[in-house]
Formats: structure tokens, C-alpha cells, sequence
């Protein structure tokens, strides 16, 4: 199913900082997780997380360094700094209300007309 | 350049032609263009060419100019370059830091060497210099001027330290002094090393040299030159040894070095 497109930008930022929480990743890897993880709901346009990676970095929630990826190849990778696990904490918080806030209002009707 | 390298570079060409801080596109074109080769790499079965593929790939990555343009969004040339302004600054001021240390550091083993190696020799520096010291005028002598001027030069292995120039009026006579040492293997006299003010020897010389503990030759020197004009506002003094002649300049007015 496609996503309207505001849905999944307003929630670009959660989704990287989530899986950097975890670990390391390059800019495609964290595509191709993301995709996986998703069960391929999440596709956007690949090269629109850069300007993402390097808001995060401006704003000092991720560094990034180069470094050989496991295919030996030198890769640009991001970490999540402290600012950043803060920042996801923030994220998290928010999308809990406003999801809450949409489900009320959007499934609340639904079952009313059920 | 094949059609495929050629597709792949206008495209980049078209996203940084939108970033207007220069110095970062390079690390954005590179950044961008490993993205590209990894989703070449991982969709290259089941592809009909490589072209076909490179054209999905290209797909994928979305709209240059639009990406070129929020790309800049997140690179503003004024912080840019403010950012770099800040780095060189701080790489400057470093370096100045350092440079401040190991000076002070070199000055250091320098002056302790002279004074812990051989407190003898500091003895005669001290006997020789005294006199310059205002409270020891006496009826014959009077200190016009004495400048220290902490000068180092160096002759092969040799450190010369300049370290008094004073001009005196000494029972009617306007003499003029130069005190220094050397540290290392020349010494005046016997290795030929010799000094000149204004290009004429001095009038009377006295000296004292030794050994320190490591074996290394130190010496005082105090050359004299018993009538110098006193309208001279400048003196350049000449060291050579074995033919070979070096010279500075002072102004006497202040004990610069010019």
C-alpha cells in the first residue's frame, strides 16, 4: 500500500534516529532496513535522506565518519550522539500523542458506524 | 566517459549545481555517488542491463535539482564557511601555543645549561656584567647605556648568546662593552672564531672557558672597545671563523636587534 508522502516525511526524522539507536548505518543501508522492516511500505525517494542525515548532523543529533562496510567498500557512516538518543526520546513522545490523537478521532468514528 | 558514467555525473552535476557552498560538494557528490553504486550492486540480477539499471538507480534516487535544493537548505555558505573560519583559527592558535611551549622549553635548557653546567662560568658572567648595574657607579665610572639584548646566533654546533652591550663613560673615556658566551665547540682565540664591531677588533678582550658536565665547551666572552663615538646609534657586529663571516645589526638606542 502507498503512503501518502506528508505521513511518511514527518516521520523521516524517527525512523533514522530509531534505527541508529541501534547501530552504525551508511545512508543505503539505512534505506534498505527501513524497506525490510517495513514490508517495503516505506519507499521514498533514496536520495531525500540525505538532506535528513545532514540536518540530523547540523543540529548535532548524529556524527558521522568513514569507514570499510562489510563488503570492504570505504562507506560514509552515521552515529546517534546524546543529543540524538534525547532528541528520539522527544520523537517518540510526540508521534504517541498525535498517533493517539488520529486514532481516537479516525477509529473512534469507525466503530460508532459499526 | 561510457554513457553510463556519463549519466550518473549529470545527474550529480545537476544536484550539486544547487549547493552554493563549493566546499562541501565534493563530499556530497561522493556520498551520493556510493549510494549509487550500492543500489547498482544490489539489484544487478534479475536487471536486462546495465544502463536499464543505472536508469532505475537514477529513478530511485529521486529529482536532482530538488534534492540539489534542499541539500543546500542543510548547507548555508555563511555558516560554512564561518565553520571553516573557526577551524583554521583554532589551528593557528594551536600551533602559536606550541610554538610558544617549545620556545619557552629550548630557552630554557639553554639558560639552565649556561647556568647549572657551569656555575663557575656564571660566576664570571656575573663579575664581568656587575659594573652595569647603576648602583655600582662609582666616581669613575658612569653606565650611559645597557641593553640585554637575549640575541642567539649559531655557528655550526656553536650557540652564541649576546648578552650585554654597554657603553660607559670611564674616567673621561666612552667605552663600549659587549658581553657574551658561546656553547658548543668554538670558542675565540684558539678556534679562530672572531668578533668585530663596525668592522674593527676590539681593544681588549677577556674571556673564560671551560667544560661542562657533558663534556661540551662553554666560554664567556668580553670584548671592549676603549673610545666609540658616542653619536654611533647603530653597531653591526661581525663573527666569523675560518673566513666565513655572519653579522646583525643593533640599534643602540634600545638594544633591538634590526
Amino acid at each position: 500500500m502507498k503512503l501518502d508522502k506528508g505521513l511518511v516525511g514527518g516521520s523521516t526524522v524517527l525512523l533514522v534516529l530509531t534505527l541508529l539507536a541501534e547501530k552504525d548505518y551508511y545512508g543505503y543501508e539505512i534505506i534498505k532496513t527501513l524497506e525490510e522492516r517495513s514490508d517495503k511500505t516505506f519507499q521514498f525517494k533514496e536520495g531525500s535522506l540525505y538532506p535528513v542525515l545532514h540536518r540530523l548532523e547540523n543540529d548535532g543529533f548524529v556524527k558521522s565518519y568513514r569507514q570499510k562496510s562489510e563488503n570492504g567498500k570505504e562507506r560514509k557512516y552515521y552515529c546517534i550522539t546524546p543529543s540524538g538518543q534525547e532528541q528520539l526520546s522527544e520523537e517518540r513522545q510526540q508521534w504517541r500523542i498525535f498517533s493517539s490523537a488520529v486514532n481516537k478521532v479516525a477509529m473512534g468514528s469507525e466503530l460508532s458506524l459499526a | 566517459m561510457t554513457a553510463k558514467n556519463r549519466n550518473t555525473e549529470s545527474w550529480l552535476d545537476a544536484v550539486l549545481h544547487e549547493v552554493r557552498f563549493l566546499p562541501d560538494r565534493q563530499k556530497i557528490r561522493r556520498e551520493l555517488q556510493e549510494h549509487i553504486e550500492d543500489y547498482m550492486e544490489d539489484h544487478m540480477e534479475g536487471s536486462e542491463s546495465e544502463s536499464r539499471l543505472q536508469e532505475e538507480a537514477l529513478l530511485a534516487m529521486g529529482e536532482p535539482v530538488e534534492l540539489g535544493r534542499q541539500l543546500n537548505r542543510q548547507h548555508k555558505p555563511w555558516l560554512g564557511w564561518l565553520w571553516l573560519g573557526s577551524e583554521f583559527l583554532c589551528i593557528i592558535t594551536i600551533c602559536i601555543f606550541v610554538g610558544v611551549l617549545v620556545y619557552g622549553w629550548v630557552d630554557n635548557q639553554v639558560d639552565r645549561q649556561m647556568g647549572t653546567r657551569s656555575i663557575e662560568l656564571e660566576e664570571s658572567y656575573e663579575e664581568m656584567t656587575n659594573r652595569y648595574d647603576a648602583a655600582y657607579n662609582d666616581e669613575f665610572t658612569t653606565i650611559i647605556y645597557h641593553h640585554q639584548p637575549e640575541w642567539r646566533t649559531r655557528l655550526e654546533n656553536t650557540e652564541i648568546q649576546w648578552r650585554d652591550v654597554a657603553y660607559m663613560d670611564y674616567d673621561g673615556k666612552r667605552k663600549l662593552e659587549v658581553v657574551f658566551t658561546t656553547y658548543g665547540q668554538y670558542s675565540m682565540g684558539e678556534h679562530c672564531l672572531k668578533v668585530f664591531c663596525n668592522e674593527q677588533s676590539p681593544d681588549f678582550a677577556e674571556h673564560k672557558v671551560g667544560i661542562d658536565q657533558e663534556g661540551k665547551r662553554v666560554g664567556v666572552y668580553k670584548i671592549t672597545y676603549e673610545t666609540f663615538d658616542e653619536n654611533q646609534r647603530e653597531a653591526k657586529f661581525s663573527y666569523d671563523m675560518f673566513g666565513e663571516r655572519f653579522s646583525f645589526c643593533m640599534d643602540l638606542t634600545t638594544g633591538e636587534v634590526l
